[in-house]
């Protein structure tokens, strides 16, 4: 508790910018590495190593949570008044399954992948649920698929999954993110969209931990924002969720797998919505897509 | 007289040995299908639905130029990850998975399917899955 105190009134401007999330695991390592007694920092003979490591700790942290500054207001304003395409392509399009082996003297870790490309139309169903929470943001928000007005040719769509599949492959990787097809770009502003928003993600894994201890669900959202008039990026960040999840059916295929994927397609859809709340779960207050970008003010 | 039941210091390790295996033992798994023999999938008949419904999804799905579908199977789960002693499952397993996960690929099945859907080849492994 008291490590939780110390992050809360003591952190530097940066551990203060980054969620509830990231300060509670924080406050955890933090107190693991400062004695309970010892979380109001004196600076005394014999605590120069902690207090580095503590820094070294804090740096760290704070580099992995940072988001970019927000979109400024004037901008992020255009976007509820200019239309604004919403584009996910899956670069992964397969389930990364994953499992600890207890072996008694020995862990084994063993894992195996589902391919579900040309099975579920993972672009089609999470572009429309990213289009939807960006509508909820009062954005002028259109998903590229489903959405008679804007029906891009294969032609715009194709190339474009190309270079967000050749971005995730990449190492390292860009700084801008994947790069706009002129083809993409071209059919957005024909139909005066004037911003787009890409996100991907690495895909869907599931972590079945040994020892009884409860399997682990997680995506990692990835956003970029551009302004397709002036062709420049706007903004970008990742926004990872893991939750601990029940397999009722007791093996992970079949908790995901059975009802036409129905497990998949839920799981998905629920931990990707998460993201754009400003509580996880459990309730505890997190930095919303919504905030990080702009579009939300902060709590 | 004291009631406490002292037992033999390895009974005990016996005993948390035989809890934490079968605590392993009872979690849940990834659960990978590899009875394809059994499964009795028919050149003509059986439609991709039907062989993804049994198997569950693929480890790898290809759309050959002409239209045909392969789903990949592999006989099991690969090793990617062993650490003996330190409980870090993730830490690297050297030269073992090689012929670990080559096993695997060997004991694995394929399945291709033409542009409608049906069976119209298919391999699989002459011993059975495990």
């Amino acid at each position: 508790m008291n490590g939780l105190r110390f992050v809360r009134t003591a952190a530097t401007p940066a551990l203060a910018s980054v969620g509830y999330e990231m300060k509670s695991w924080t406050a955890r390592a933090i107190a693991a590495v400062l004695p309970v007694q010892q979380t109001r920092l004196h600076f005394q003979r014999g605590n120069g190593a902690r207090i580095f490591f503590l820094s070294l700790l804090i740096s760290l942290l704070a580099g992995c949570a940072s988001f970019q500054p927000p979109i400024q207001s004037d901008v992020s304003t255009q976007f509820k008044r200019e239309k604004t395409a919403i584009a996910f392509f899956d670069a992964i399009g397969s389930i990364h399954y994953s499992e600890d082996v207890y072996l008694v003297l020995a862990v084994a870790q063993v894992s195996s992948d589902s391919d579900y490309s040309g099975i579920w139309d993972s672009d089609s169903v999470l572009t429309k649920v990213h289009a939807d929470e960006f509508s909820r943001l009062g954005l002028n928000a259109t998903a590229i698929y489903g959405e008679p007005s804007i029906a891009l040719p294969k032609d715009a769509l194709i190339p474009q999954k190309a270079l967000v599949k050749a971005f995730y492959a990449s190492r390292p990787k860009p700084e801008h993110g994947p790069a706009i097809a002129p083809a993409f770009r071209e059919a957005l502003r024909s139909r005066d969209y004037a911003n787009l928003i890409l996100v991907s993600w690495s895909g869907y894994s599931l972590h079945i931990p040994t020892l009884g201890l409860p399997p682990r669900q997680s995506v990692n959202s990835s956003f970029w924002v551009y302004d397709l008039r002036k062709e420049k990026p706007l903004w970008s960040g990742e926004f990872p969720v893991m939750q601990k999840v029940a397999l009722p059916k007791n093996t992970g295929k079949s908790f995901l797998e059975e009802n036409d994927l129905a497990g998949l397609k839920a799981e998905s859809e629920r931990l990707v919505r998460e993201r754009y709340r400003t509580k996880n779960s459990e309730g505890k207050p997190i930095t919303s897509i919504g905030q990080a970008m702009g579009f939300q003010p902060k709590d | 007289m004291s009631s406490r039941i002292r037992l033999p210091s390895s009974v005990l390790m016996a005993l948390c040995v035989a809890v934490l295996v079968l605590s392993a033992c009872t979690g849940a798994n990834i659960g990978l299908k590899t009875d394809f023999k059994s499964a009795g999938f028919e050149i003509g008949r059986t439609t991709r639905s039907e062989v993804i419904a049994h198997l569950g999804l693929p480890q790898r799905s290809i759309e050959d130029p002409d239209g045909h579908t392969r789903l990949l199977y592999e006989g099991g789960s690969r090793l990617t990850g062993l650490c003996i002693g330190c409980g870090n499952a993730a830490a690297p397993v050297g030269a073992v998975p090689y012929l670990v996960n080559d096993q695997i690929v060997k004991n694995g099945a394929e399945y291709v399917f033409d542009k409608g859907g049906i069976l119209v080849r298919k391999t699989e492994p002459i011993v059975p899955g495990r």
